[in-house]
C-alpha cells in the first residue's frame, strides 16, 4: 500500500471525545470478530484399536483376538454409563488408527487393511465407523497439526518463571516438572554440581516424573520425525473435537467407497468416514481400549494434554453443549479421556 | 514453608480478612513505531501479527486501520509484588497481543487478572490452561497491597534499582513480543523518525456494589513518571465488568500518550525558528505523512468506558496540547510556503553558516 497522502492539515479541531449519543448505532466487521466454528460431537469416541503394520502380518486370526477382547467393552450399555447417559440412546462413534507413519513401507496397502480389519471387528459384532492414518495427525492435508499443537503448548512453569525469560524448552521435550541436573552439565574445571532429583510439579508429596520426547530431527528428507506419544495427543485432541486453526475445522471425514480403495496410504482419506449413518467423528470424551504396552504412550499424552493452550471457544462450546444434554463433561481436556488397557 | 505463610494474629486483624474476594486486573502496553520506512499496507500487517498458526490475525478499517494478533499464553509461577512486602506467590498464565495501528503503530500489551487461589496447594498445571489469563494468588493480601505494588514496581524498576527479586515481569513478556514483530522479513527495520517506546502499566478494580455512594462513581489515576513511564489506576463500578474493555481502553490510552509524547519531541528537536521553515518542514513531515490522522482517542473504547476520555480531557487535557501541536505544525506549513521563493537563498547560507550541511541539502 502507497504511504496514504494527507490532506495539508485541515483547520477543524480534533475529533470531540466520545458523548453519549442519544441513537445507538451497531457497527460491526467480520474481519474484526473473532470465530471459532462449532463441530458435530458424538457423546462418546470409542478407538477399537491402534494398529502397527507387524499387526497385519500375523494374520486375520491375531486381528480376530483382539476384537474379540475388546467387544464386550464396546457394548453400548457399559459405554452410555461412562458418559453419565446410562440407559438413554448414545451417541457413540468408533474408529482405530492404522500407523502409516512410523514404518510406510512395510504397511500393506488399504485394500489389504481395510477389509481384514472390518471383517475381524464385524465377526465380534463391531463396526468401525472411522478409520485414520497416522501421517494425518502430522498433516490432514491442509493443516500441519503437529505443528500447531506445538505451537500451542505452554509449558507447566517451575517456580520462578516470571515472564522475564521466555520458557525453557529442551529442544523436542516436554516434561511434568523440573528436570534433574544433568552430569552433562557439570563444567569440566571448579567444583561438583550437587545433584538434585527431578520434580513433578504439584507432586502429592512424591513425583512421578515424565519427560516425553515430542520430536527428533532427521537427516535426508523426512526431516522432524515426530513421536508416537506426540502424534497420540494430537489423535485424543482430534478426537475431542478441540482442535481448530484460525478458528476453522480440522477434522472432515471423507467417505470411502470399500469397493474402490487406493493402492496408497498417501491416498487415503486422514479421516475415512466407513459407516454411512455414523455418529460425529469428534465427542465430549473419548475411550481407548489399547494393549498395556500403550501405557508408558498414554501417560506421556496426559502429560503432553495438560499443557497444550486450547481455543477458549472450542474448550467451552464442549462443555456448554453438553450440560444442554444433560451430561456433565470435564473442563480440563486429560479429564475426558477413558482408557482399558489389556494384558497380553 | 507454613510457618511463614500462616499469618500472625495480629497482622491477620491488621490485614483484609482471609475470605475477601480479589479481582485485579493488571497489565502493561508498550508503544512504539515500526520499524519501517513507510507505513505498511494491511497484508503486510496481518502476517507481521500472525504469530500463531491455530488462531487468526483480527483486523478492522473504521475508523483507522487496525489489526491485532491472537493472544499469546505465557505460563508464570513467581512472586508478586505487593506495596506491604507481604509475600505472595501467583500461578496461572499472562496474555499478551501485539497490534498495530494505521500501519505505523506497534504496540504489545500483556494481562493477567489476579484472584484468590481455591487452596493452598498448587493445581495440576492443566486446571490454569482452562482459565487463560487468570494468575491465582495464594496469599491472602489484599486487592490494593497487591495494586500498590505492581504500580510502584513500575516506578522502581528503573536500571539503577537492579532487579529486586523475581517477581512477575510483564515488561518481558511484551518486550519480547515487541522484539519478536520488529524481527520479521516483511518489514525493512528503516527508522521514519526518532520515537521512544513508551510503557503504561496499568490495574484495575471493580468496586463492591456495597460500597456506599462511591459505588457507581469510576475513577482514573494517570502518573507519569518520566519521559516514557506512565501508570494507569482505574476504579470501575461493578457494572462496567468486562476486563477485556479495560484493556482495550488502556491500549488505546497508551496509544494517544505515546503519539503526544513522540510528537512532542519531534517539534523540541527540530529547531523551530533556528533553522528554515522548510528545514524543520522536512523534520517534522513524518509526523504530518504518519501520524496526524490518527488522533482520535477513545475510537476503539467501549461506551460505558467514555468517561474515561472526558475525565482526561478535562485534566491534564490530551486534546488540547495535540491540537496546539498541529497549530504548530500547520504554522510551520505557512512559514514555508510564505519564505519559499524569496527568501529561499538567504536561508541556504544561514544553514551553511551555521555548518548544518546535512540538513542544507535535504531542503
Amino acid at each position: 500500500m502507497e504511504p496514504q497522502l494527507m490532506e495539508p492539515l485541515p483547520g477543524q479541531p480534533p475529533p470531540a471525545v466520545p458523548v453519549a449519543p442519544s441513537a445507538r448505532a451497531v457497527f460491526r466487521e467480520t474481519s474484526a470478530a473473532g470465530r471459532t466454528v462449532e463441530v458435530p460431537l458424538a457423546q462418546l469416541s470409542v478407538e477399537l484399536g491402534h494398529f502397527y503394520p507387524e499387526d497385519f502380518h500375523d494374520g486375520a486370526g491375531a486381528l480376530a483376538a483382539h476384537f474379540r477382547r475388546i467387544a464386550p467393552w464396546a457394548e453400548h450399555s457399559s459405554l452410555g454409563a461412562l458418559v453419565g447417559a446410562a440407559g438413554r440412546p448414545t451417541r457413540v462413534s468408533t474408529c482405530l488408527l492404522v500407523d502409516d507413519y512410523s514404518e510406510p513401507d512395510t504397511l500393506p496397502p488399504p485394500g489389504v487393511v481395510l477389509p481384514e480389519l472390518i471383517a475381524a471387528a464385524g465377526a465380534h459384532g463391531l463396526v468401525i465407523d472411522y478409520i485414520a492414518r497416522e501421517s494425518a495427525c502430522v498433516e490432514n492435508g491442509r493443516v500441519p497439526l503437529a505443528r500447531l499443537v506445538e505451537k500451542a503448548l505452554i509449558p507447566d512453569p517451575p517456580y520462578g518463571t516470571n515472564g522475564s525469560r521466555p520458557p525453557v524448552h529442551e529442544t523436542g521435550w516436554l516434561c511434568n516438572g523440573s528436570r534433574s541436573v544433568s552430569t552433562a552439565e557439570v563444567p569440566a574445571m571448579g567444583g561438583r554440581t550437587p545433584w538434585h532429583p527431578p520434580a513433578e510439579n504439584a507432586a502429592r508429596r512424591h513425583s512421578v516424573f515424565l519427560d516425553a520426547e515430542l520430536w527428533t530431527e532427521e537427516p535426508g528428507p523426512e526431516g522432524r520425525l515426530w513421536s508416537c506419544s506426540f502424534l497420540a495427543a494430537v489423535w485424543q485432541l482430534l478426537r475431542l473435537g478441540l482442535l481448530r486453526a484460525r478458528g476453522e475445522t480440522v477434522v472432515n471425514p471423507v467417505p470411502v467407497d470399500l469397493t474402490d480403495l487406493p493402492d496408497g496410504w498417501a491416498d487415503f482419506p486422514a479421516i475415512g468416514r466407513m459407516t454411512p449413518r455414523a455418529a460425529p467423528f469428534c465427542a465430549y470424551r473419548t475411550f481407548s481400549a489399547l494393549g498395556t504396552t500403550y501405557l508408558p504412550v498414554e501417560h506421556a499424552v496426559r502429560v503432553i494434554l495438560g499443557q497444550v493452550g486450547i481455543d477458549p471457544a472450542a474448550l467451552a462450546s464442549t462443555v456448554r453443549r453438553a450440560a444442554e444434554e444433560g451430561l456433565t463433561v470435564p473442563a480440563e481436556p486429560a479429564d475426558r479421556l477413558t482408557y482399558l488397557f489389556l494384558s497380553r | 514453608m507454613p510457618a511463614s505463610t500462616r499469618p500472625a494474629p495480629a497482622r491477620a486483624r491488621a490485614g483484609p480478612a482471609p475470605a475477601e474476594n480479589l479481582d485485579v486486573l493488571v497489565g502493561e502496553v508498550r508503544t512504539t513505531l515500526l520499524q519501517n520506512s513507510h507505513q505498511v499496507g494491511a497484508d503486510t500487517v496481518a502476517r507481521l501479527l500472525d504469530l500463531d498458526p491455530g488462531r487468526r490475525v483480527l483486523r478492522a478499517t473504521r475508523p483507522f486501520t487496525y489489526a491485532v494478533s491472537p493472544d499469546e499464553r505465557v505460563g508464570v509461577h513467581c512472586p508478586l509484588p505487593t506495596g506491604s512486602g507481604t509475600r505472595a506467590d501467583g500461578v496461572g498464565t499472562v496474555l499478551a497481543r501485539a497490534s498495530v495501528t494505521g500501519g505505523i503503530i506497534l504496540q504489545a500489551s500483556a494481562r493477567a487478572r489476579l484472584v484468590r487461589a481455591a487452596g493452598e496447594r498448587r493445581l495440576p498445571w492443566s486446571h490454569y490452561l482452562t482459565n487463560p489469563g487468570t494468575i491465582e494468588v495464594g496469599a491472602r493480601c489484599g486487592a490494593p497491597d497487591l495494586t500498590a505494588g505492581f504500580l510502584r514496581d513500575s516506578a522502581r524498576s528503573s536500571p539503577a534499582a537492579g532487579p529486586a527479586r523475581e517477581y512477575l515481569d510483564l515488561g518481558a513478556v511484551v518486550n519480547r513480543l515487541l522484539n519478536q514483530v520488529q524481527r520479521m522479513p516483511y518489514i525493512d527495520r528503516v527508522t521514519m523518525l526518532r520515537a521512544r517506546r513508551t510503557r503504561l502499566r496499568f490495574a484495575v478494580t471493580w468496586r463492591s456494589p456495597d460500597s456506599g455512594e462511591l459505588a457507581e462513581s469510576p475513577d482514573i489515576e494517570l502518573v507519569v513518571h518520566d519521559e516514557t513511564s506512565r501508570t494507569v489506576r482505574l476504579r470501575l463500578p461493578a457494572s462496567i465488568s468486562d476486563p477485556a474493555e479495560a484493556v482495550v481502553a488502556c491500549e488505546d490510552l497508551a496509544l494517544h500518550d505515546w503519539l503526544l509524547t513522540t510528537v512532542a519531541n519531534l517539534m523540541e528537536n527540530s529547531r523551530i525558528g533556528v533553522d528554515p521553515a522548510a528545514e524543520v518542514v522536512a523534520r517534522i513531515r513524518p509526523a504530518v505523512d504518519h501520524l496526524l490522522h490518527l488522533w482520535m482517542p477513545g475510537a476503539r473504547v467501549a461506551e460505558d468506558l467514555g468517561w474515561m476520555w472526558t475525565a482526561l480531557e478535562r485534566r491534564p487535557g490530551f486534546s488540547r496540547q495535540w491540537t496546539s501541536l498541529r497549530g504548530q505544525i500547520q504554522n510551520q506549513l505557512l512559514l514555508a510556503v510564505l519564505e519559499k521563493p524569496a527568501a529561499a537563498p538567504t536561508h541556504g547560507n544561514l544553514v551553511f553558516q551555521d555548518g548544518v550541511e546535512g540538513i542544507s541539502h535535504r531542503a
